[in-house]
């Protein structure tokens, strides 16, 4: 990356990792909280609403039972507990569970399968393991203390049981560095054995070779116990070796034991042949430095941070069913803890109760945030404030918009600033190459000088031998020689005295030659002793030398280490900023989705609220619109109904005007005919005879017509009044149409508005369902953030050893096991009445007759270990559901037989049961903890009444439906 | 392609690799529907494109040269012919005539060189396609493949191993991929554990007791829904799918004409029931026949087992083809490592894994093929050299399997193959 901008510009972006907090934040509120419990409460609402919901009475006691004895509750106990009214009773149950021979018990198994994941026992039998386990935890021996011990046991005989941590993954310095990567401190770095982590960023090949140096020189050495061989652990003075990145080859690196971001730890130098304890008989020999040893006393230390961290977390997990960086083996930079404050609150309280299990546990059980209730997922409830204050991290202050403005700015530039810091460590590390290149070269200076010495120091001892067997060769002659001279001179000073012996001078004589020729052995052999003690000289000369050279090349090395340590401290600081930036980063991109979802939730809210708002509207328009159809429709057909009224009279007018025009037109005819007869009388009357008789018949003519002219006009004018008439009629009849068609059109418009209205109205529907679906989803989405903060509870799966306990212990099989064993140790040791009042004793008792219940019992578990556990050396955190698991429920084993009823047991009691309900609240309260609804009732009681003379058979099904059920599966 | 899955679960998210992708998306699974509840229409649609793989696991270390890659002649070649096959220009040894008739469906890799002559270790890199390291563990192909190509909504179990005796059970080799991966043993052959009925439970009272478990259930997980609840509830659908589907473990309802096809030893009766869970859409089944260490007397043993998987293999290539099933199956044969060129003073071959022989056929693989060849004494590889993660690539690739990508496991990226390693492209048509 190209560096343009000013310094002050970079100084200024990188300033922003270190700001502590850039939260707006409101803390003064707070209560003052008192204890541990009760911080850790605090710590948990700050970053989420602190959903109010407790879990119920019941569920809590199944929970609180299945936590500290992995054991279910009995009925007997959960009538008890409910029974019991003091306000106390809870912190009485915690006291109590804690002091049950179980809890050692159960923390047995869950810390077994936390430390052996289920491996097989190659080198220690499980039992021997477990035992030591139980005893450490029996006595209440500080954790760090004892894991501290697991990766320094080296197995000798006699004392194999601790040793199992290292020898069951066969000494391996890779296998062990792995998990001791992942279960002592939390990293899963594995993959960053060949080359830097391929996926997560933070974890480098550095940090697996770092942590791999301190199990470097380990591995199997052959040893008798008795009359077997074991294997046991055996450390070497470790050699390291340069590593590169199979990916970057060509830069050459080399570490001494560091852990992840830490400093180097200085070693001395050795010298060969003066590295180890003197051998003990049948062990192999310890190094006078021994590096697991220098990681376990910062273990013991109790202040080695990042093993501190890991183990709070994962005891909280199998407190909470999550950790608090979660997954529990991926604690890095971009997978920080959900709450920062929440982790280093619970160190400090591991580190402050000495890490003493019981009493770190009792806490985490007493707070509120172990009794909290689910989740509350209900679009119903989002308009509430109490919802809003449930999902709202407590530390919030002003709206909403302009906190996510907030770290969407905040994230931009947190991404810059990351940016920067990943160039500044790429920088620091590229100026550290050659000196990386330097101290590897200096390094092997040493390796080869020490190869040298060692070579010098075997060959020195192998010339001090030689030249000891030829100065005892020549001892021995020198020996045999003076004794001979002696013999001589006496032999000689008896021949004086005793005087001519024939044979003692022959004797003399053969004595004197011997020494003679004695004599002359010793000179090869005195040849010999200065020829090996100038061979010793020389190797001597040459170990001094060769000393010399390693001493010479390990301080040339410490030279260039000083320098390389210089630099290192610097690419350490500036990783640790990196790490930082994204840590920084990273909780800022959880802050800024939960402040979204919220402002998600809180819009999808504002905007429920407005289209149902809207839709009321509509749907009032509706009504009235539809009131406005249906009055329009009975006047149309009111004024359709006066239609044929209208017509009828119209066409009475036309008949009527009909009839008239008919009768005037008769009396028109007889004008006519009377005139016509006028004048033809008056054309014939010069012809007639008679002009009298004419004008007679012309003045009756006349008469006539005038007798007739009023008939004429009253016709006329009732056929012209008819005419006016049937025309009113008409016209009224046209009217009362159009009236009709007005009203048909108005009608037909508000049916239009009416359809529109109704599509509007189901539009609006439509979108209040999607925006309901909306908010629903954001709700489950805050839902989880909450769970995994612990503002919610989370449903948590029962261990497989959970489980078959379980199953066990509903149908009282494991008690009975129990009184069985109690029976046995009264009958053969009888308690005296003192005893008999004497808690420890009883307590005491009591745990041998668990003890062998339990061990009796082991098998069952066993088998549910193997369906229900994952495989072997694998995480064993992780649920899984599988059909074997549902067939073996179903079909196999004792599974439905332990469901058989037995004495006081539940089913015993479902079939004594009077009532429905009765029967229907032993099944419930007895296997899953919870009084049943109404309708589970009359399904009980629907159940039973199948076959009523098979009642115990039906009550023994309904007790495995229960025991098989989800229900039983999880802790709510 | 990547099979489309009829449910959008988490499982089958292909990993991206992403600023805080892991640790959201981790906690998304903890709440979902119940969709994945219901087998059904989407299973029928599933069945039509299931892919499988159908793996023959030669125990012991079988002899390229009495079967593959036959050296007549030579020195080494030992007493057999070599045979003409149906493709003309490719000989195998004469101790195959069967398969020789079926070499049209086959594809010969003779260029294998794992340099792993351990029986443990060998059989761990061809089953896992990586070297064995104390620092991880790796999941078989059967898991990996019972991972990527079963679909939810398939109630047959994805992984299944037909071994020769035994009481059958779950198998340790799906490392991190989970339990639900690991193989269903068939012990000789018979049904899954626990899949009848107990003494004392008749099936009416196995409905009656089932419904209310069902119900008690199904009204928990309207309460308490999430991907656990649902992989639960599943789990108790998926038993009852297999008690249902029991006969389909049952070799004994096929034909009498097929049961006489096959054969009536053990081998021929195995490989039946390996087309019969192929036809029920088991994504992966193995099958083992065994032993070919021989270090004694190898000619002879070899004239001795050779015929028979002959016959049964020759038979099932030819059924799988015919019925329309090696278009979605691929099938491998394979071994921990071949035997050695030279005859040892017992007339024995040694292990040898510098240069022998895998066979693959069916689904995308090239047909009446051979890549890769060995010298004249076959002592060496000198053209198409492969090693087990190369054909671990292979295999995922045949059945449509992206092998190159990472897959989501517990919040962390894990590649489906070595990522060192690259599929032989070659040989995929």
């Amino acid at each position: 990356m190209e560096c343009t901008r000013s310094s002050l510009y970079w100084a200024s972006i990188l300033s922003l990792i270190l700001t502590a907090s850039l939260v707006p934040a409101q803390e003064a509120s707070q209560p003052i909280a008192v204890g541990f419990s009760a911080q850790l409460d605090l710590a948990v609402n700050k970053v989420t609403g602190g959903n109010p919901n407790l879990v119920s009475d019941s569920q809590l006691l199944r929970r609180l039972y299945l936590c500290l004895i992995g054991l279910p509750p009995t009925l007997a106990e959960t009538n008890q507990y409910l029974a019991d009214t003091a306000s106390d009773r809870y912190g009485r149950a915690v006291d109590q569970l804690l002091g049950r021979a179980e809890f050692v018990e159960h923390w047995t198994e869950k810390l077994d399968v936390m430390l052996m994941e289920r491996r097989a026992n190659t080198h220690v039998p499980q039992d021997q393991w477990t035992e030591w386990l139980r005893t450490q935890l029996a006595n209440d021996r500080p954790l760090h203390q004892w894991m501290a011990d697991l990766l320094v046991a080296d197995g000798a005989p006699g004392n194999r049981a601790a040793a199992r941590f290292l020898l069951d993954r066969t000494g391996d310095p890779h296998a062990i560095t792995k998990d001791v990567s992942r279960i002592y401190f939390g990293r899963d770095i594995q993959c960053a054995q060949c080359h830097n982590h391929p996926s997560i960023d933070t974890y480098l090949q550095t940090d697996y070779q770092g942590l791999l140096g301190y199990f470097s020189g380990l591995q199997l050495a052959e040893v008798a116990d008795g009359d077997k061989k074991v294997q046991m652990l055996a450390e070497k003075s470790p050699a390291d070796a340069p590593f590169e990145s199979v990916f970057h080859k060509g830069n050459k690196h080399r570490v001494l034991p560091h852990l992840f971001t830490a400093a180097e730890v200085a070693e001395p130098w050795t010298i060969p042949g003066e590295d180890y304890h003197p051998a003990e008989a049948g062990r192999p020999a310890k190094p006078l430095h021994s590096r697991r040893e220098q990681l376990a006393n910062q273990i013991r230390s109790g202040a080695l941070e990042p093993f501190n961290r890991n183990l709070a977390n994962r005891i909280w997990a199998l407190v909470f069913g999550r950790g608090v960086v979660e997954p529990v083996d991926l604690f890095h930079a971009e997978n920080p803890p959900l709450s920062e404050e929440l982790l280093s609150e619970v160190t400090q309280q591991l580190v402050a109760q000495q890490f003493d299990l019981r009493k770190f546990v009792r806490e985490l059980v007493k707070s509120q945030t172990f009794q909290r209730g689910g989740a509350v997922v209900d679009p119903n409830q989002s308009e509430s404030a109490a919802w809003m204050a449930s999902v709202l991290p407590r530390s919030t202050s002003g709206n909403l918009t302009e906190i996510v403005e907030h770290y969407q700015r905040l994230s931009t530039e947190l991404s810059q600033a990351r940016s920067v810091a990943q160039h500044q460590y790429d920088a620091a590390v590229e100026a550290e190459l050659p000196l990386r290149t330097e101290r590897v070269n200096s390094l092997a200076a040493v390796d080869t000088a020490r190869a040298a010495l060692t070579q010098a120091v075997e060959a020195q001892k192998k010339a001090a031998a030689e030249k000891a067997a030829a100065d005892q060769a020549l001892a021995t002659a020198a020996d045999k020689v003076s004794k001979l001279q002696v013999a001589a001179e006496s032999s000689a000073a008896a021949l004086a005295a005793v005087g001519q012996d024939t044979e003692l001078t022959a004797a003399v004589e053969l004595l004197k030659a011997r020494l003679a020729a004695g004599q002359a052995a010793l000179e090869p052999l005195q040849k010999v002793v200065a020829e090996k003690t100038v061979a010793l000289d020389a190797t001597i000369a040459n170990a001094t030398t060769g000393r010399q050279a390693l001493v010479a090349s390990q301080s040339a090395a410490s030279e260039v280490n000083s320098r390389y340590q210089i630099a290192d401290q610097l690419t350490r600081q500036k990783r640790q900023l990196l790490d930082l930036a994204y840590a920084r980063s990273a909780d800022n991109e959880l802050q800024l989705q939960n402040y979204q979802l919220i402002a998600q939730a809180d819009k999808d809210n504002a905007s429920l609220k407005q289209l149902s708002q809207e839709l009321q509207e509509i749907q009032l328009r509706r009504e009235q619109t539809q009131l406005a159809v249906v009055a329009l429709t009975s006047q149309l057909e009111q004024q359709q109904a006066k239609l044929p009224e209208l017509a009828t009279l119209a066409q009475t007018m036309g008949g009527q005007l009909d009839s008239k025009q008919k009768q005037l037109e008769a009396v028109q005819e007889s004008i006519k005919r009377l005139s016509q007869a006028k004048l033809s009388l008056a054309d014939a009357a010069p012809l007639l005879a008679s002009t009298e008789k004419a004008n007679a018949a012309l003045a009756e003519i006349d008469a006539a017509l005038t007798a007739v002219e009023p008939t004429k006009q009253t016709a006329e004018k009732e056929v012209a009044d008819a005419i006016v008439m049937r025309d009113a009629k008409q016209n009224q009849l046209k009217e009362q149409e159009l009236v009709l068609a007005q009203i048909q059109q108005q009608l037909e418009q508000t049916q239009l508005e009416l359809r529109q209205q109704t599509e509007a109205q189901s539009r609006a529907s439509n979108q209040i369902q999607a925006a309901r679906e909306q908010l629903l989803r954001a709700q489950k989405s805050l839902a989880t953030l909450a769970v995994q903060r612990f503002g919610s509870a989370a449903l948590r799966p029962l261990t497989p050893e959970q489980i078959g306990w379980s199953f066990l212990a509903v149908n009282n099989v494991y008690k009975n096991y129990v009184d069985k064993h109690l029976a046995e140790i009264e009958k053969a040791t009888p308690a005296t009445p003192e005893q008999m009042q004497d808690p420890a004793f009883l307590r005491a008792r009591q745990q041998a007759a668990v003890r062998k219940a339990r061990a009796e019992l082991q098998g069952n578990i066993n088998l549910f270990n193997t369906l229900y556990g994952a495989g072997p050396g694998q995480p064993q955190s992780d649920f899984f559901a599988t059909p074997d698991q549902a067939l073996y429920a179903s079909n196999g084993g004792g599974v439905f037989s332990w469901a058989a009823a037995s004495t006081d047991n539940v089913t015993a009691k479902v079939i004594a049961a009077v009532t429905p309900a009765e029967a229907a609240t032993a099944l419930y309260r007895g296997v899953v903890c919870r009084d049943p609804a109404v309708a589970e009732i009359s399904a009980v009681e629907q159940y039973l009444a199948q076959q009523p003379d098979q009642r115990a058979r039906l009550a023994q099904e309904l007790v495995w439906s229960l025991m098989a059920s989800a229900e039983f599966r999880f802790v709510q | 392609m990547r099979p489309s899955y009829a449910c959008g679960s988490m499982e089958h998210v292909i990993a991206r690799r992403g600023f805080l992708g892991r640790t959201i998306g981790g906690g998304a699974a903890l709440l979902g529907g119940l969709g994945c509840l219901t087998y059904g229409v989407a299973a029928e649609a599933m069945a039509q494109k299931q892919k499988k793989i159908l793996l023959f696991n030669m125990h012991g270390g079988l002899s390229q040269l009495e079967t593959w890659d036959p050296k007549p002649g030579v020195e080494t070649g030992g007493p057999f012919r070599a045979i003409p096959t149906s493709v003309p220009g490719i000989h195998i040894s004469e101790l195959l005539p069967k398969t020789a008739m079926q070499m049209h469906h086959l594809c010969l890799l003779r260029g294998v060189n794992t340099s792993e002559d351990d029986h443990g270790k060998g059989s761990y890199m061809m089953l896992t396609g990586r070297r064995q390291t104390p620092a991880a563990n790796f999941p078989e192909l059967g898991a990996v493949a019972a991972r990527t190509l079963l679909a939810d909504s398939n109630p047959m179990p994805g992984h299944i191993r037909i071994v020769p005796g035994g009481a059958g059970g779950r198998g340790n080799d799906s490392a991190y991929l989970g339990p639900k991966y690991s193989s269903v043993a068939l012990g000789n052959g018979n049904p899954p554990q626990y899949t009848a009925l107990p003494d004392g439970i008749d099936p009416s009272s196995e409905a009656r007791r089932q419904a209310f478990r069902k119900q008690t259930d199904l009204a928990f997980a309207s309460r308490q829904s999430s991907a656990m609840t649902d992989a639960f509830l599943n789990s108790y659908e998926a038993a009852e799918q297999l008690m249902i589907r029991r006969d389909v473990f049952n070799v004994d309802k096929e034909s009498d004409a097929d049961k006489d096809r096959y054969g009536r030893g053990d081998f021929g009766r195995h490989c039946l029931l390996a087309r019969r869970l192929l036809q029920h859409d088991v994504p992966f089944v193995q099958v083992m026949h065994s032993n070919y260490d021989t270090h004694n007397e190898n000619f002879d043993f070899h004239q001795e087992l050779v015929p028979q998987f002959d016959g049964p293999f020759a038979t099932l290539i030819s059924d799988l083809a015919s019925l329309g099933l090696l278009e979605d199956t691929l099938v491998v044969v394979m071994s921990e490592f071949g035997r050695t060129p030279n005859i040892n003073l017992y007339m024995g071959r040694d292990h040898w894994s510098k240069a022998w022989s895998v066979v693959m056929a069916g689904s995308k693989v090239a047909r009446g093929a051979v890549y890769g060849a060995t010298n004249a004494q076959g002592t060496e590889v000198v053209d198409g050299q492969v090693d087990h993660a190369q054909l671990f690539h292979t295999y995922l690739q045949a059945v449509g399997v992206e092998s190159t990508e990472s897959i989501v496991v517990d919040g962390r990226d894990v590649p489906l193959a070595d990522p060192a390693a690259q599929p032989i492209w070659k040989v995929l048509a």
